[in-house]
């Protein structure tokens, strides 16, 4: 009897603990975690990989030559493989789009990537917030990063270059933060800021663009601190902006002509050195 | 004044990247030596060479194709062997020809000054497309 009893106080113990497992069981089922997804491995697109994804997701993507129009649309991260020491390079299957958009959302990141071949934009953004672009190489596109009417985004050490029009493109986009770029060689601007406030520009290098390394237009109190802008035709343009706050800026112009005639001018004056030296030198 | 006035030029130079980038300071080195070079030698051509003209030429001379050698091996090291190549080989034979022109003194010494100008020429390209961003 006292054997049944024993056995009935073991099997009451269970049941609450059994109860507790099964719970904790259902709530780590239901509760959102990130998951994973590689690309080529487990989705053969990277936009594939995209609309699979579900918000907070990681999408890694191996290293190589990916032609697609990608479009986001919910929070997620697209970012390079880390074993893999070139970039997965993204090209615009319809050029006339941009190679990557991340449209009416916000909390998306990507780094690493390098997209081009774009008559519109490499990396465009559209009424997004909390969006991270860092570390990406932008390329041969129209523009290289826009933002669109786009607030408190972080945009920082991403290369830039070669751009038809301009390197970064901030349109109507208020409270952002530009940082750290690299914004050389651009067929126009290095960084356009037309109509956006707020916004800090700090630390970047925009050199050897064809017109102005930086140009403001219809944009205040932004704060624009720390960047080069060398040798291009106008260093630093701000035209309709009122508040902004400079400080620690450096500008030079273009200096490729001067610097081989100085360096002439130079080899003049060692000429007549030389010569001076010899002679006393023989003199003596 | 003058410490603001270098301080100011000296900025200018460690923005420019020159003296941190080996190719862009033997490039600029290049140029100078070869100015020099070129001075003396047209002093040679004209006939109002003094003693220490053929010096200032010879050394600088060597001095300056030296560079170059390092320069083209320097950019064959870091690009790989390309066709590019093919423009440090053609610069290296025009220096040659000027060498072979003076040495021989035959029908072509008139045009030595000229071939010397196209090595000025080149050492301007050579800064040119050395200059960092």
């Amino acid at each position: 009897m006292a054997h049944l009893v024993k056995i009935h106080a073991k099997s009451k113990m269970r049941l609450p603990l059994t109860t507790l497992f099964i719970t904790a069981v259902f709530f780590a089922a239901g509760t959102p975690y990130a998951a994973t997804l590689r690309v080529p491995e487990g989705h053969k697109t990277i936009q594939v990989a995209v609309d699979a994804a579900k918000a907070g997701d990681v999408i890694i993507v191996g290293a190589g030559a990916y032609t697609e129009n990608i479009v986001i649309k919910k929070p997620l991260t697209l970012e390079a493989g880390k074993e893999t020491k070139t970039p997965p390079v993204i090209t615009a299957a319809d050029k006339t789009k941009p190679v990557i958009s991340i449209i009416e959302t916000h909390g998306v990141t990507i780094t690493g990537i390098a997209a081009g071949g774009s008559t519109e934009a490499g990396i465009y953004v559209w009424k997004s917030s909390d969006v991270t672009l860092k570390g990406n190489t932008v390329t041969g596109n129209m523009s290289g990063i826009t933002l669109m009417k786009s607030a408190n985004n972080s945009v920082s050490k991403n290369t830039a270059e070669r751009n038809d029009n301009y390197g970064i493109y901030l349109e109507g986009s208020n409270g952002n933060t530009v940082e750290k770029n690299s914004l050389s060689s651009n067929y126009d601007k290095g960084l356009f800021i037309s109509n956006s406030n707020g916004n800090t520009v700090a630390g970047n290098q925009a050199n050897l663009n064809t017109w102005d390394g930086m140009r403001f237009w219809s944009s205040n109190k932004n704060v624009i601190k720390d960047n080069y802008t060398l040798r291009n035709t106008f260093g630093m343009v701000l035209s309709d902006s009122n508040d902004n706050e400079l400080s620690g800026n450096t500008s030079l112009p273009n200096i490729f002509i001067i610097y081989p005639i100085l360096l002439v001018y130079i080899g003049i004056i060692f000429y007549l050195v030389q010569k001076n030296i010899l002679k006393f030198v023989h003199k003596g | 004044m003058t410490m603001e006035w270098f301080k100011e030029v000296f900025n200018v130079v460690m923005l420019m990247s020159i003296l941190t980038s080996a190719q862009t300071l033997i490039a600029s080195v290049g140029l100078i030596l070869a100015t020099s070079s070129f001075i003396s030698g047209l002093q040679i051509v004209k006939g109002t060479r003094t003693s220490v003209e053929g010096k200032i030429h010879r050394i600088n001379g060597v001095i300056v194709i030296t560079l170059y050698v390092i320069l083209a091996a320097r950019a064959s090291v870091i690009n790989g062997i390309t066709w590019n190549i093919l423009w440090w080989v053609l610069g290296m034979c025009v220096i040659l020809l000027k060498l072979k022109i003076v040495r021989t003194k035959g029908r072509a010494f008139k045009y030595v000054s000229w071939l010397g100008g196209t090595l000025i020429l080149i050492w301007l390209y050579l800064v040119y497309i050395h200059l960092p961003v």
